[in-house]
């Protein structure tokens, strides 16, 4: 075997490994600690954690009262940052969340208009059934969700990182509700279902939120730039051609037309993921095979985080909807398709 | 776990150099695999071809390895895997095909997250390398090579080996014989053609085995003398043969119409009133048979019992009958099937009879001759004594012998009476007689009048056809076969089913018979044992025609009816039967009588039972004799036979001679004939 050395290159290779090594044992622990308040949920809090690293939002659907807002507050406890909720209803307006200029009057008596910063201006904002505002209202996070920045008044105000949108939407009420537009479904990074915890969870729960004392979480990260660090270490994951070539099929197979759909889904589907929708599947695939210890993405971790990354990408036809054909039926048919 | 930092990639390298040697090798394989079956398939034209423009066949059977490895390694050549498409051959998981499918393309990165994949993989080759295995991916082709070899092969052989030497002994073009040189013989090397002469094989003359000689050999033959019988159903009708209804209008008792048949059934000899004898038949009869009768149900003695019994101790007997079963031994003796008397009759009144120590010939399931038979009852006698009925009649056939005459037809008054049943004895085992009788009863009734017609056979006739039914013994039910009355008896027996009389089949049995009721008894038959003597009367009535017309036919035993004393014209049909011992008779009054019938070896010749074929089959024609006839004569001694009408006579002398000739083997059976 040749033994030749490289030593700057291994200097390198075994500081790459000690940042992995790290950003395990602190994924790890990040999520032990906010399982110490959550019970149950473990997916749902692993894919939190891995958005919140790689830089994504999430969309969690749930019925109320499953724990979503405690998962957030939990979450800021535990990261360090920075937490804002916001309510979403019919009458909300953008300005409400991005904020608004206010004419002010300063001590020399003139008078000028100055920018107050919404809501959106936080590290972790929740927006609570964001499906309850107008579409009006729902766009305005667009550009907040995407370029991290906020343009009011053709002055265009950065937002603070690492950055979040966690929404909740309740998927019972229909009344008096607005489905969220396509462009910003997209944005979403991932779309969690929340499912209703099991008996032994609700015990859990009970046993925990009745009483006097509450779970106290420790910090386990010092700052945002921490996270952002780790980020960046974890996009650096390569992928091989054949990986990446499985990914761009499984999207196409979710494209009607336009792809290899998988025999007999052309119907269900109305229109396929976006590209945005393959960023995040490889982004959370590289998560997945950093915090499995791996170097190197596989298939595997491509079909792991298909369905969290294209769920609610999809858009479903009139008689999928009407026959009950729910997104991820179709992803698993996909993935059958294509293994 | 800390890592070797040593330069990544050789170990994944030497790893699939390997690798790829291996699945090289297999491919090769592959790909000669699909060679062989595409050169088999499509060179199976080649020896064809070799063979008509004389090319050497080792030489074309030299072609098919060369074709087959140039072909397969051209195919190995396209398919040449290279050192990074090794992992494709691999048989390994998803994410371990994964693993090295990254590391094989960061071979040779820089990139530290490249190279940390890379070892990665080295480090989970280190320990399980050994464990991969290549992909097995068989051409479908594969399956087929071996049929496709050995199709090929059978070509070659057989255009090549055969067709070779053919064309070169015919002078053919030897382009490229590669064993042959000038002037040397081409089939001298090639020693496999001395081995495959053609030759016309002619296959020898096949030994004939003689056919056993039956007494109607010629049946088939056309233009044998016994094919044509003149006594068949078309000759019988009256009109045709008026002398033969007249003569069997003198024979009865006188009577034409209706008269009672003093012949056989209800001859004189026998009669009685209808009350009377049904009345003694069933007592006497049953007594004397030595078995409980008087009931029909049970009634049956041994058979073995009613075999030894002689006549005189039948009810029949007491009347005066005939002993028939010395009639019968006398036939059966001769014996076997073809016992034939020859010339004349013979004499002996001994009833050797049907001893079970002489087994009828008559192979089961095959129907024969009332004469035949006849040998193999003897008994016939029981008969009467076993039906409780009374009527019965005479069992005495037994054997085939019965022939009609014998038995009983005298019963019925009516005519009813017939008898034919004999089958008994065809039966021989007289296991089945039961079924016989029915038949036989019917036959007189229907007969009766009608069928007599001929005269002679008419009772026979009859006989045979309702006996059918009765014969069914099996249960079979009787449908009478020969309507005609040529199937007399004998015909009908069924074997079979012996044992047991098949009462059921009685009652269709009876249900042939025709309604008639006139019968004319031809020939009164002195051999009917008829019984009860109900005849008497009946005279006028229908007499048995079974009887009479046919002696031997029917047989009988006869069994009657009794009601019908005074014949009615179609009166009663009571049947009888006999056969062998065993039978159910059925009497006009619809009782049911049942003789067991006799067990194998129990007694002589009612022992065993053998079907008889249907009369029509086996009776000589041309002879002018009828089945019926043939029973009949077998049953008879000669005083008997003198006795008889002078034409009633000459039938039976004519089919004794019939069968002479027939017994004479033909050119066929000695072999003679090419």
């Amino acid at each position: 075997m040749t033994t030749i050395r490289d030593p700057r290159g291994t200097d390198v290779e075994r500081a790459v490994e000690a940042g992995l090594s790290e950003f395990r044992n602190t994924f790890t622990q990040l999520q032990t600690q906010i399982q110490r308040v959550i019970v149950g949920q473990d997916t749902i809090v692993h894919h939190v954690l891995m958005a919140i690293f790689l830089g994504g939002h999430v969309l969690l659907e749930g019925v109320p009262g499953l724990g979503k807002t405690l998962l957030m507050t939990t979450l800021g406890d535990t990261l360090a940052l920075q937490v804002k909720r916001v309510q979403f209803t019919p009458d909300l307006m953008p300005a409400d969340i991005l904020g608004t200029r206010v004419l002010q009057q300063d001590a020399g008596g003139a008078v000028k208009f100055e920018f107050e910063r919404g809501p959106v201006f936080t590290q972790i904002m929740l927006a609570d059934e964001i499906n309850r505002a107008t579409p009006k209202t729902q766009s305005a996070l667009l550009e907040a969700m995407q370029e991290r920045r906020v343009t009011i008044a053709g002055v265009s105000h950065r937002l603070p990182e690492p950055f979040m949108v966690m929404a909740t939407q309740n998927p019972l009420e229909s009344e008096g509700t607005y489905p969220l537009p396509e462009a910003q479904l997209d944005r979403f990074f991932f779309k969690l279902l929340v499912r209703f915890p099991t008996q032994l969870e609700l015990v859990e729960i009970m046993k925990r939120t009745t009483g006097n004392s509450g779970a106290a979480v420790q910090p386990s990260i010092n700052s945002g730039a921490q996270i952002i660090s780790w980020g960046r270490l974890v996009r650096q994951v390569p992928l091989a051609t054949p990986i990446l070539d499985y990914g761009a099929r499984l999207l196409l197979a979710t494209h009607p037309k336009e792809g290899p759909a998988a025999q007999g889904l052309s119907k269900w589907l109305r229109c396929g993921a976006s590209p945005r929708g393959l960023q995040a599947m490889v982004l959370a695939a590289k998560a997945r095979a950093v915090l499995a210890g791996r170097f190197a993405v596989s298939r595997e971790d491509i079909a792991a985080v298909a369905k969290p990354c294209l769920r609610h990408r999809l858009l479903l036809t009139f008689e999928a909807e009407a026959e009950g054909v729910r997104p991820d039926q179709i992803i698993d048919q996909i993935i059958e398709a294509l293994r | 776990m800390p890592m070797d930092y040593a330069e990544p990639g050789a170990d994944l390298l030497a790893f699939l150099r390997a690798r790829r040697r291996t699945i090289m090798a297999w491919v090769i394989l592959w790909q000669l695999c699909r060679a062989t079956f595409w050169v088999s398939v499509a060179g199976l034209p080649l020896p064809v071809l070799g063979r008509l423009i004389g090319i050497d066949p080792w030489f074309t059977l030299g072609v098919y390895p060369v074709l087959t490895l140039v072909l397969g390694l051209a195919l190995a050549f396209t398919q040449v895997v290279q050192v990074r498409q090794a992992l494709r051959e691999l048989d390994l998981a998803c994410d371990r095909h994964d693993l090295l499918t990254s590391a094989v393309e960061f071979l040779g990165a820089v990139e530290p997250f490249r190279r940390l994949a890379l070892r990665q993989a080295e480090r989970w080759l280190e320990n399980h390398a050994p464990d991969i295995r290549c992909l097995q991916r068989w051409p479908r082709e594969t399956r087929y090579v071996l049929p496709g070899v050995l199709l090929c092969l059978s070509v070659w052989g057989l255009c090549s080996l055969h067709g070779g030497s053919a064309v070169q002994a015919a002078g053919g073009l030897h382009l490229l014989s590669l064993a042959g040189k000038p002037g040397k013989d081409p089939t001298a090397s090639r020693p496999h053609n001395a081995l495959l002469p053609p030759v016309i094989s002619v296959r020898p003359p096949a030994a004939v085995a003689p056919l056993p000689p039956t007494p109607s050999p010629t049946l088939r033959d056309p233009q044998h003398p016994l094919a044509t019988d003149p006594l068949a159903p078309t000759a019988f009708s009256p009109t045709a043969e008026p002398e033969k209804a007249a003569a069997a209008t003198r024979d009865g008792t006188g009577s034409v119409d209706g008269s009672a048949d003093p012949g056989l059934a209800s001859t004189g000899q026998l009669d009685r009133t209808a009350a009377d004898s049904d009345a003694a038949a069933g007592g006497k009869v049953g007594q004397g048979a030595g078995s409980a009768q008087g009931d029909q149900s049970e009634g049956s003695p041994p058979v073995a019992a009613a075999a030894n019994v002689s006549p005189a101790a039948i009810g029949a007997e007491a009347h005066g009958l005939p002993r028939i079963s010395d009639a019968a031994s006398q036939v059966a003796a001769p014996g076997r099937n073809n016992a034939v008397p020859r010339g004349d009759p013979p004499q002996d009144s001994t009833p050797p009879v049907s001893d079970g120590a002489n087994p009828p010939i008559l192979p089961s399931g095959r129907q024969q001759h009332a004469g035949r038979q006849g040998a193999q009852h003897s008994g016939g006698q029981q008969a009467g004594g076993q039906q409780a009925g009374g009527q019965q009649a005479g069992g005495q056939q037994a054997g085939g012998q019965q022939a009609g005459g014998q038995q009983a037809g005298g019963q019925q008054p009516g005519g009813q009476q017939a008898g034919g049943q004999q089958a008994g004895g065809q039966q021989a085992g007289g296991q089945q007689a039961g079924g016989q009788q029915a038949g036989g009863q019917q036959a007189g009734g229907q007969q009766a009048g009608g069928q007599q017609a001929g005269g002679q056979q008419a009772g026979g006739q009859q006989a045979g056809g309702q006996q059918a039914g009765g014969q069914q013994a099996g249960g079979q039910s009787g449908r009478s076969q020969q309507p005609s009355g040529i199937g007399q008896n004998g015909a009908l027996v069924q074997s079979g089913n012996g044992q047991q009389p098949a009462a059921d089949g009685l009652p269709d049995g009876t249900g042939l018979g025709q309604p008639s009721g006139t019968a004319n008894s031809a020939f009164p038959d002195p051999m009917a044992l008829s019984q009860n003597g109900s005849q008497a009367n009946g005279a006028g009535q229908s007499g048995n025609p079974g009887q009479g017309s046919s002696p031997g036919s029917d047989s009988g035993m006869a069994v009657q009816g009794n009601s019908n004393a005074n014949g009615a014209p179609g009166g009663g049909r009571g049947v009888g039967h006999v056969a062998g011992g065993g039978g159910t008779a059925v009497n006009s009054n619809g009782l049911i009588t049942r003789i067991q019938a006799p067990r194998v070896g129990q007694s002589a010749g009612s022992t065993e039972v053998h079907q008889v074929r249907a009369p029509q089959d086996h009776a000589p024609r041309g002879t002018g004799a009828t089945a019926a006839g043939a029973y009949e004569a077998v049953e008879l001694n000669k005083d008997e036979l003198e006795a008889l009408p002078p034409k009633r006579r000459a039938v039976i002398l004519r089919y004794f001679q019939a069968l002479r000739e027939a017994s004479t083997p033909s050119p066929i059976e000695k072999g003679t004939e090419p």
